[in-house]
């Protein structure tokens, strides 16, 4: 007979890391091996976050996109070759970095502005990330101190 | 791991570079959970026709490069150690170094097991300030050193490390470019200062890479980032990375020209603290790209790739460096 029921994945993958961090890393002897088991745990839980969120890097790259555009037509108005030419970059990501790049080279006001657009987002974005990273950063600093 | 296989061929090795005639076998072998940049490995090794009492042992570690990650070989790290154990700097004393890949699937060293605990005290610390005030006022050529890259230009201590790392970073891309990382490149490379001294920098100093027995240090350890460059880079790191968080950067200074006498300058300590946290950043990429492209998909690597590396980005976008 087939399953009447299949279980989710967050929901093995929640089982997985309790298992880990209950029954398994407490019973392993080397450090090595609960230093991995504790970071394997860790790598489950980041795991689900991206699972529950599947449009986020697209989501982020539409975002840095549109702010780009906002840019745009003061960036080619500038006479500033380094950042016109920036626009031209294959992808948001390389067109950001450039702008910045031109920026730190740049003491006009389109400096600032082009820090004042992409910064807040950047950093949010950056911020988000981490906080979807955290549970690997505290196995990560929990191994080291145990190490110690 | 060490393959049961790779721990056969390691034993005849070992006795070699123990200069034994007796064979050896190994004991007890331990991955060690320190470090990040090398696998690092306990051999405990007692004559093959002994069951091996305590008097017999002879403990030895064995470290193991990772394909590349956190962009260092242990050529430089090899060199100076030995340079420096000569030179009679409390360092580990280096039995045997293997460039190719055939043992153990990767180059790797071999040194003395050296006694002490990484756990600082108020003594060891001290000590260890003064050790890398004396590090700095060693002669590079003197020292056996002279073959490292010399910064030659006013600006080029900066400079070089700035395009090291960023190269790092560019080979190590497994995705798109990061604008925050790029855009800080570009502001390290603006704002590179003077050096006023030139010297051996640990590159990777503080709280962790140091053993003491009783408060006085019995070895600096982790000498992947070595090279000839700014001290201040060295104080910026130690203030910093290993040592955030046991006092604010002010008694730092304070704490460093009290016991040391020098005399670190904000603006100058404020550069070499972004470029060490550049260089966090960079360095991070190539523990993503082993874990992205299967190479190393260990669990630590995903760690260093990912949250570390954000951490590290966020310290060096939130320095107020970029604010004008």
């Amino acid at each position: 007979m087939a399953l009447p029921f299949t279980p989710d994945v967050e929901t093995i993958l929640r089982s997985c890391v309790a298992t880990l961090e209950a029954e398994i890393v407490p019973e392993l002897t080397s450090d090595w091996g609960r230093y991995s088991g504790n970071l394997v745990a860790a790598s489950l839980e980041y795991a689900i976050t991206l699972l529950a969120d599947p449009e986020a890097p697209a989501r982020r790259r539409q975002e840095l996109a549109e702010a780009i555009d906002t840019l745009r037509p003061r960036v080619e108005a500038s006479g500033n070759a380094e950042a016109a030419a920036a626009l031209e970059a294959a992808s948001p990501y390389e067109t950001a970095s450039k702008l910045l790049v031109a920026a730190q080279n740049d003491t006009s006001p389109l400096a600032a502005e082009l820090h004042a657009v992409l910064h807040p987002l950047l950093e949010q974005q950056l911020e988000a990330q981490l906080a979807a990273s955290s549970p690997l950063l505290r196995a990560f600093v929990t191994n080291m101190q145990e190490a110690r | 791991m060490i393959s049961p296989d790779q721990r056969d061929a390691l034993e005849p090795y070992l006795t070699a570079a123990l200069g034994l005639k007796t064979p050896q076998r190994i004991a007890h072998l331990e991955r060690m959970a320190l470090g990040q940049s090398r696998a690092m490995y306990r051999a405990e090794l007692v004559p093959a026709d002994t069951a091996g009492d305590a008097s017999d042992r002879r403990t030895v570690i064995v470290r193991v490069e990772q394909w590349g990650l956190l962009g260092s070989d242990s050529a430089n790290e090899v060199q100076a150690m030995q340079a420096l154990h000569a030179a009679g700097y409390p360092v580990a004393r280096v039995l045997a170094y293997e460039r190719g890949t055939d043992l153990l699937s990767q180059p790797f060293f071999v040194m003395d097991f050296v006694e002490g605990t990484s756990e600082y005290t108020p003594e060891s610390l001290r000590d260890y300030v003064g050790l890398l005030d004396r590090l700095h006022r060693m002669d590079p050529k003197e020292a056996g050193l002279g073959s490292l890259p010399h910064p030659n230009g006013p600006r080029d201590a900066a400079l070089l490390q700035v395009e090291h790392w960023y190269e790092v970073y560019r080979s190590a891309l497994v995705g798109e470019p990061s604008p925050l990382v790029e855009e800080a490149a570009q502001w390290l490379r603006n704002h590179a200062p003077e050096s006023e001294r030139i010297s051996i920098i640990h590159g990777d100093p503080g709280i962790g890479n140091f053993l003491h027995l009783d408060g006085r240090v019995t070895a600096v350890v982790d000498w992947e980032f070595v090279h000839i460059g700014d001290p201040d880079e060295d104080w910026a790191y130690l203030i910093s990375m290993r040592g955030m968080g046991v006092m604010t950067d002010d008694e730092w200074v304070a704490y460093i020209e009290a016991a040391v006498g020098v005399r670190l300058d904000p603006e100058r300590l404020r550069y070499w603290q972004a470029l060490n946290f550049f260089k966090a950043v960079c360095i991070d990429c190539t523990a993503l790209r082993l874990y992205a492209k299967g190479i190393h998909p260990a669990p630590n690597m995903l760690a260093i790739g990912t949250s570390v590396h954000l951490v590290a980005l966020q310290r060096l976008s939130k320095t107020t460096i970029f604010s004008g």
